[in-house]
């Protein structure tokens, strides 16, 4: 996503008022927001420093962004990835994170798994989104126009 | 000596064993005989036995220019039904699980038990165990050493009887994975306002299958093993297969023509080659995922590439049948015909059921 290699390209995002996902206010009246969750199918898509990269998307609006870290493949042996996580997250009704990481693992292909999810809570702490990422599902009510989030939340794998 | 393993199976597979640096077979025997449970080495892997089975290939089609090809068996493997009945009948002894059902469409059978689940897969063979209370729920907290995980990983696939247990196969260390976790505070415009604070919270080990010393590649052939950071089992897949019977003998296609093959390949996606390297190649027997369909699997060569630094692409795999005969390339074309159709089938599946 507008990301090479050896760092950023020339395609970014860097608009200060822009909003994702926004319920209410000037920023709704364009897109009155009902995206909750993004999974970007391509390379550095939640990289190395999420919280730099979707930090402002985040602030307020989408539950919860999924993606890769580094390099991701191209390949007949991953094209099931968005099945696998619909069949997680909305057949066996597992959280969103259990459900990425389950649908990524493909451990001859390698790709490394990421999302980020905000804190839910009108001046939360880190521990609230901690338990967001780690229990947040799609029966969860999204949040609320005045949920702006204060902490990040974010997981991958090494190795 | 089995009837079914040619002399020049038998040299491969000697040459490979001491190519991979693990113990040669004791004269006279070969990996068609060697008991269950096998476990062949006992540090990880990674991708180096497929890397090195390659090597080895392409370094004996050099030195045999003026003799017979190098031969393979290629085998039938064990209907994935069967599989699936055997794995529900592990599930049952070892996992106390009961009272197993058809689930989508009869694709799968499951059982449930609180918060835990096991699938197995009709139509792959493949298995899953998984405790949705733990999976991917633990805190960050302080890490055992690599070498207990793997200890506990491998216990467990001996305590569950997750190999094969076909007497050609064996299973090997993989990969090790930490899963980390991050939080960092941000301010009223959504930048961060301090470093992210990181830890690990759960841990995976995989090990991988061989079939006759050989290495098995691809998404398939592979049991993963989760891990709390207590070293507790809270999930494991795995997608390993009995072979049946061998259903030919293969001369093998040289490992310089499989590369232009898949050199061929990534110019057909439009892609300029001069943007791309090639950075991993490797041989084995292939096998597909958790989901494929597959009935026989044969020796493939794999190769990955990568863009070059400020070239924008992802890296791509091509495999390749190492395969040369008509009758065995028209066994793999079935196989990729109903893996298609399971594919295609999809997208116009019946409506949905679920809530």
């Amino acid at each position: 996503m507008c990301h090479t290699a050896n760092g950023p390209s020339t395609c970014t995002l860097d608009v200060e008022h822009t909003r994702l996902g926004e319920r209410s206010g000037y920023y709704a009246t364009p897109n009155n927001g009902d995206l909750r969750w993004m999974i970007w199918g391509t390379c550095y898509s939640v990289d190395t420093l999420p919280g730099e990269q979707w930090g402002q998307t985040l602030a307020r609006g989408p539950d919860a962004v999924m993606g890769y870290r580094g390099l991701s493949a191209d390949s007949s042996y991953t094209d099931e990835v968005a099945e696998d996580f619909a069949e997680e997250a909305w057949g066996a009704n597992d959280t969103i994170k259990a459900s990425w990481f389950y649908a990524v693992e493909d451990w001859w292909i390698d790709d490394v798994g990421s999302l980020i999810v905000p804190s839910r809570v009108v001046g939360g702490t880190g521990a609230d989104a901690m338990s967001a990422r780690d229990n947040l599902k799609r029966t969860w009510a999204r949040r609320a126009a005045t949920q702006d989030a204060a902490f990040l939340a974010s997981a991958f794998h090494s190795g | 000596m089995n009837p079914k393993i040619p002399t020049t199976v038998v040299n491969l597979f000697l040459a490979l064993a001491l190519a991979a640096c693990s113990a040669a077979p004791e004269p006279g025997r070969t990996a068609a005989v060697l008991e269950t449970p096998a476990w062949s080495g006992t540090t990880l892997q990674r991708d180096a036995r497929g890397a090195q089975a390659f090597e080895s290939i392409r370094d004996q089609q050099r030195a045999a220019t003026s003799v017979a090809p190098i031969r393979m068996a290629v085998y039938a493997l064990e209907p994935s039904t069967v599989a699936a009945l055997r794995a529900e009948a592990r599930a049952q002894h070892h996992l106390s699980f009961a009272a197993f059902r058809a689930a989508n469409h009869g694709e799968r059978r499951t059982a449930t038990a609180g918060n835990r689940e096991f699938i197995a897969n009709q139509l792959s063979g493949a298995e899953r165990f998984v405790d949705r209370a733990l999976f991917h729920h633990g805190r960050e907290g302080a890490e055992l050493a690599e070498a207990v995980y793997l200890d506990r990983a491998r216990a467990y696939v001996d305590q569950t009887e997750l190999s094969a247990s076909d007497g050609r196969s064996a299973l090997y260390p993989y990969k090790f994975r930490r899963y980390r976790s991050a939080v960092q505070a941000i301010d009223s415009s959504g930048r961060p306002t301090a470093a992210a604070v990181e830890g690990t919270d759960q841990i995976a080990v995989a090990f991988a299958q061989e079939i006759d010393g050989i290495p098995v590649i691809g998404s398939g052939g592979k049991i993963a093993v989760h891990l709390s950071l207590a070293g507790d089992v809270v999930s494991h897949e795995a997608s390993i297969r009995r072979t049946a019977e061998a259903v030919a003998e293969v001369d093998l296609l040289g490992a310089n023509d499989a590369a232009a093959e898949a050199w061929r390949r990534v110019v057909e996606r439009g892609i300029e080659p001069r943007q791309y390297v090639l950075v991993r190649s490797e041989f084995g027997y292939l096998r597909l995922g958790r989901s494929s369909i597959q009935t026989v699997i044969a020796p493939h060569y794999a190769f990955v590439f990568e863009p070059l630094e400020g070239v924008v692409g992802r890296r791509i795999f091509e495999v390749v049948p190492a395969v040369t005969d008509t009758a065995t390339l028209a066994l793999l074309a079935e196989d990729a015909r109903a893996e298609a159709a399971r594919k295609a089938a999809f997208g116009s599946a019946e409506e949905d059921e679920r809530p």
